[in-house]
């Protein structure tokens, strides 16, 4: 099962929209099967003892069997409204384990279990529109005639943007105004010296 | 420094030289003006140029945030370390156990940019908290497929295996909405 591992998208975890209008939990049926006497189902019967009609209650969309049977170890079988079938052993395993799988169950939306490498999925992946070479570029570009005595134009850099926002609060009325008050104090040390 | 005075940028700079604030508001119109026009064109051709027009620009986006006709918003969204670019009704998934349960709606707060088809608003790194809103559901909490972490060493009997399942939570975006005019 490891080694013929599928590769699967997360929109199969969300069939029919799932979560758009309403959430719809996926599982449909749980059939735990135990034996009334084997010492391997006695954490299974302490959970059906203590928490099963419970869990039955919370989940009302989720349907419960219990199968016993003899001389066999315990095993949880989950049914999802996909159609896809899990089989969880419970072999040897506490009430407070076998709780915490049937939460994982509950919580499952039944894919195949696979890989899923892509942890996004989107139906409108692009808004704006897709880059292509000619988007932020100027259209009188195409009207260019070859060879040219200058460079092609290009934006402004990182420093020039800098360099240009330093000219300009040093320049403007109140450039002062933009520094705080520490700012201002290790400023005026500079221009004094290091002392 | 020829090229600079050259190229003649017209009014890039503006956005960048008011006051520091949160939120950045760029409209996709890209205005770097570059040469001066070609002197002879062809009739049919005629040369339109890009009006940054800051203020005007803004009281469009308040106009489209008002009125709901910014059509489909996306949003890049801060989670658990990683940044997510979202639109109404896709699927993130995340590898951790968020705490929320099945089924719940969340307000996913950390925004760090939010966009439609004209406009989009740029965080600093964040933008301000309830100017937009992303709200999503969770679908789905249950664990990865087995991964192993195997140390081996030859020749010594150094065999360490150990299987992991992590806890993963299924996000469905239902909503992206900006609440409040931008200043």
């Amino acid at each position: 099962r490891g080694l013929m591992l599928s590769k699967t998208f997360i929109s199969q975890n969300a069939l029919m929209n799932n979560g758009i209008g309403r959430y719809v939990p996926q599982l449909a049926r749980v059939t735990i099967k135990f034996c009334k006497e084997h010492g391997s189902s006695q954490g299974v019967r302490r959970y059906i003892e203590e928490e099963i009609v419970d869990f039955a209650r919370k989940n009302p969309a989720t349907v419960v069997y219990l199968k016993p049977r003899r001389h066999r170890s315990p095993v949880l079988v989950a049914e999802f409204l996909n159609g896809q079938t899990y089989y969880q052993s419970l072999h040897m395993l506490g009430s407070d384990t076998v709780s915490g799988f049937m939460e994982i169950y509950r919580g499952h939306s039944g894919v195949v279990y696979s890989e899923q490498g892509k942890y996004t999925y989107s139906d409108h992946p692009s808004i704006q529109g897709y880059w292509n070479p000619t988007t932020n570029k100027e259209p009188a570009s195409a009207l260019y005639k070859f060879p040219r005595h200058t460079s092609l134009p290009q934006e402004p850099t990182a420093t020039e943007m800098l360099q240009q926002l330093f000219n300009s609060q040093q320049n403007s009325d109140g450039g002062a105004e933009h520094f705080s008050q520490g700012e201002k104090d290790r400023l005026e040390t500079r221009k004094q010296g290091e002392s | 420094d020829s090229l600079l005075q050259e190229m003649n940028i017209s009014k890039l700079g503006r956005l960048f030289l008011t006051q520091p604030k949160q939120c950045l508001a760029v409209p996709n119109s890209r205005f770097i003006r570059t040469f001066p026009p070609p002197r002879s064109l062809p009739q049919h051709q005629s040369v339109v140029e890009e009006s940054d027009g800051g203020k005007e620009n803004l009281k469009k986006i308040n106009e489209q945030i008002l009125c709901k006709e910014t059509g489909r918003l996306f949003s890049v969204v801060y989670m658990r370390g990683k940044q997510h670019k979202v639109t109404s009704g896709d699927l993130i998934k995340i590898l951790n156990d968020i705490g929320a349960p099945l089924g719940s709606k969340i307000v996913l707060d950390k925004v760090l940019c939010v966009g439609g088809q004209d406009f989009t608003l740029l965080g600093r790194p964040l933008l301000p908290q309830g100017l937009a809103r992303v709200e999503a559901t969770v679908i789905e909490r249950a664990l990865n497929r087995t991964k192993i972490s195997q140390q081996f060493r030859k020749r010594r009997n150094f065999n360490k295996l150990r299987f992991t399942r992590e806890q993963y939570t299924l996000l469905r975006i239902n909503d992206i909405n900006i609440t409040n005019k931008v200043d």
